[in-house]
């Protein structure tokens, strides 16, 4: 698989919380053609597996496929659609972005988040972010009838445009949805990576649902019973102007030291840091507690699960566009492959005890 | 409480334990529980089995939790100095100008300070102090620094106990270490007891950060009933609880309402205070995880809890102990299966 083209196919393909079954269809068709077997869990994740009954450590990646966006929420006589935002963002960046609205019959309607004309604003106004009840989407509709007829109802998926695009430097990638896409090639890759040289039961999972509450993690992590979770995710990095975080695009892939809901396994951080120096594959690190991964959800399952989270640097998280780099990404994949090869029943037993592994 | 078990007490207290890393603490009580079967969960929790002579016996669960709360550095900055997050909510009051251990990737400390370098207190004797303007000070420049430390390593706030009399300690992490000791000795009075039901005697890792170990904890030992030891705020209680007078049990926190069956089982028979608190503990997911057990939170009343000036009487801890100890010999199977309504229960 190529990593850009991967990144496209995904990241383009539209599905917020709830509403994932375009992005699954694609995680789908990869992990088919990767696995024994492809199977979903009950609320809609989509799991990869090989060599199910084999001996050794139960190793499971999981990558949410779920994107921020919104829902359709009501529609007025004129044909303007209020919206749901699925997922947290600020209102700030959605003023007079362009949309596309996702019908059942996957018809794309675009339109764009409607913004008062800066002409006349008030100081104080200008001043403020409006407030998400006051936003609006404008699909270019004349009234209420031609909304519905177009196939828009209640429920209806809402969704950032976002083609994906080279920027300058010629790793660095714009597109929406690369929270987590990004996560889902990167999982890809190490499980093809993986496919003819590691004999292990390995997992490869797609879930739903994070960006409210990490539910498919919930889920998918019940139906395998994996010994150890590397969960993909993407974090805030430190390189813009306006963000703070000891993590920058291009600088590999980043160690998630802790999140809102999780401490990473010590041991296993331990391990990571190891593989990572020998196979030389750059890590950064970040401690950010501003927003939770599907670990969160992983590590408490059944008797406890050796998890971490991997993350991948990522401008303008929970924006309309972000910007990424296939490095980071590649550099994820390989983590992912070197710390799975690498796994053995005697390493993993040392690794629950924590630092005293590599004394 | 004999001198050893004070010296005990004191390197359970003073031991690193900081929410994801507690080794030193499992050490002590693997150590404690030779001649049990020592049961784990992955996030670290540890338990020893004492057995009955039935297989199938149901499981009284003694336990409370292993860590303690913690710093973890975040940057190292130009200066050497580090930033820092809190693991679970530590006042910016009570860290100002605090010595800290900070411990590195292979399990070594040094120590540091927090400081707030915006501010010269001998000029501006202010009184407010934000955690944003914290760091820790750790006397080395960024490259010593950088050789020494790792984004990520945790520290917690040095306090290393001392007796202020003869039965009253003052340090870090009491409320919770001073139950394990606590535990440890309620075994060591019924290791030798026939008993027809089975105890776990334990602690629980990585559970003053969301009581998260409670739910894996309680996934692996299965109890069928549980009492929860811990140290409860006596600053500022209501109704009030007393250092010196005992047991407190716990009536209310946001997390658990007791079992009712066992609250009224325990206080007919054990003289207690009260309490209703906020603050949740162990009892927060043992209660709810997987079908459900019967949950009790009971202990002693501390001062200055969340702090590394925690002030505990060791006559509270014998009698809790004996109190326990005595509670569990008069405890049966069949009493145990009243409390639980009868429930079923899988094995």
């Amino acid at each position: 698989m190529n990593t850009e083209s991967l990144l496209k196919e995904l990241a383009e393909a539209p599905g917020i919380s709830s509403h994932e079954h375009i992005p699954a269809q694609i995680m789908f068709s990869h992990l088919e053609t990767l696995s024994d077997r492809v199977y979903r869990d009950g609320l809609g994740s989509v799991i990869g597996v090989r060599n199910e009954n084999a001996a050794g450590i139960k190793v499971q990646f999981a990558a949410h496929m779920d994107e921020v966006g919104f829902s359709v929420k009501s529609i007025d006589d004129h044909g303007y659609i209020r919206l749901q935002p699925i997922g947290s963002m600020w209102t700030h960046v959605l003023l007079g972005q362009r949309v596309d609205v996702i019908t059942d019959d996957e018809k794309r309607i675009p339109g764009v988040i409607g913004s008062p004309a800066s002409h006349g604003l008030a100081k104080e106004v200008r001043a403020r972010t409006m407030a998400m009840e006051d936003l609006y989407l404008d699909i270019g509709a004349m009234n209420r009838e031609q909304v519905l007829q177009a196939g828009i109802v209640p429920g209806t998926m809402v969704v950032p445009h976002g083609a994906f695009t080279n920027l300058l430097d010629s790793n660095l990638v714009l597109c929406k949805a690369f929270d987590d896409r990004a996560g889902c090639a990167a999982e890809l890759l190490a499980y093809e990576k993986l496919r003819h040289c590691y004999r292990g039961p390995l997992y490869c999972a797609g879930t739903i649902q994070e960006e409210p509450g990490l539910r498919g993690a919930r889920t998918a992590t019940d139906v395998i019973h994996a010994d150890l979770s590397l969960a993909v995710d993407t974090t805030v990095a430190g390189d813009t102007p306006a963000d703070y975080n000891t993590c920058h695009i291009g600088g590999g892939v980043v160690l998630s030291m802790i999140d809102s809901n999780t401490i990473a396994h010590r041991g296993l951080i331990r391990y990571a840091e190891k593989i990572a120096k020998e196979k030389n594959i750059p890590v950064q690190y970040a401690v950010f507690k501003g927003g939770g991964t599907d670990s969160g959800n992983i590590h408490k399952s059944f008797e406890g699960i050796m998890a971490m989270t991997l993350s991948i640097p990522i401008r303008y998280m929970h924006t309309m566009q972000s910007v990424i780099s296939k490095k980071d990404v590649e550099a994820c994949a390989d983590l992912m492959t070197e710390m799975t090869l690498g796994m053995t029943p005697e390493i993993y037993e040392k690794l629950l005890n924590g630092w005293e592994a590599f004394e | 409480m004999n001198q050893r078990n004070i010296q005990r007490a004191m390197n359970l207290c003073n031991a690193m334990g900081v929410s994801g890393e507690e080794n030193d603490v499992r050490d002590i009580i693997t150590e404690s529980l030779a001649g049990t079967t020592i049961v784990k969960d992955r996030l670290g929790s540890i338990f020893g089995m004492k057995k009955s002579l039935h297989e199938d016996a149901p499981i009284l669960m003694i336990t409370t939790n292993m860590d303690e709360v913690g710093l973890m550095i975040d940057n190292i900055l130009e200066d050497g100095r580090l930033s820092f997050v809190t693991l679970e909510d530590i006042s910016p009051a009570s860290l100002l100008h605090q010595r800290v251990q900070i411990w590195t990737r292979n399990h070594k400390y040094y120590y540091g300070v927090v400081t707030c370098i915006g501010t010269k207190f001998m000029e501006d004797a202010k009184s407010t102090v934000t955690l944003s303007e914290l760091s820790i000070e750790t006397g080395m420049s960024e490259t010593e620094a950088k050789n020494i430390f790792q984004i990520g390593d945790l520290a917690l706030v040095d306090g290393d106990m001392k007796m202020l009399n003869d039965h009253v300690a003052l340090g870090k992490a009491l409320y919770n270490r001073l139950m394990i000791e606590a535990i440890l000795e309620i075994y060591e009075n019924l290791k030798d007891d026939m008993l027809d039901y089975q105890i776990a005697f334990g602690g629980i890792a990585q559970s003053v950060i969301g009581w998260r170990g409670t739910k894996t904890a309680t996934y692996t030992v299965r109890p069928d009933i549980a009492l929860v030891l811990s140290g409860f705020e006596a600053n500022h209680a209501d109704p009030t609880v007393h250092m010196g007078e005992g047991i407190v049990c716990e009536y209310y926190d946001k997390q658990m309402l007791p079992s009712i069956l066992l609250r009224k089982d325990f206080t007919s028979q054990v003289k207690t205070q009260p309490y209703f608190g906020y603050l949740g503990n162990d009892g927060s997911f043992i209660h709810k995880t997987i079908n459900g057990t019967p949950c009790l939170a009971v202990g002693i009343a501390m001062k200055n809890i969340g702090t590394n000036v925690t002030i505990a009487d060791f006559n509270d801890v014998d009698t809790l102990v004996k109190e326990c100890t005595f509670y569990c010999r008069q405890l049966n199977a069949e009493k145990i299966h009243a409390i639980q309504f009868e429930a079923e229960h899988e094995h």
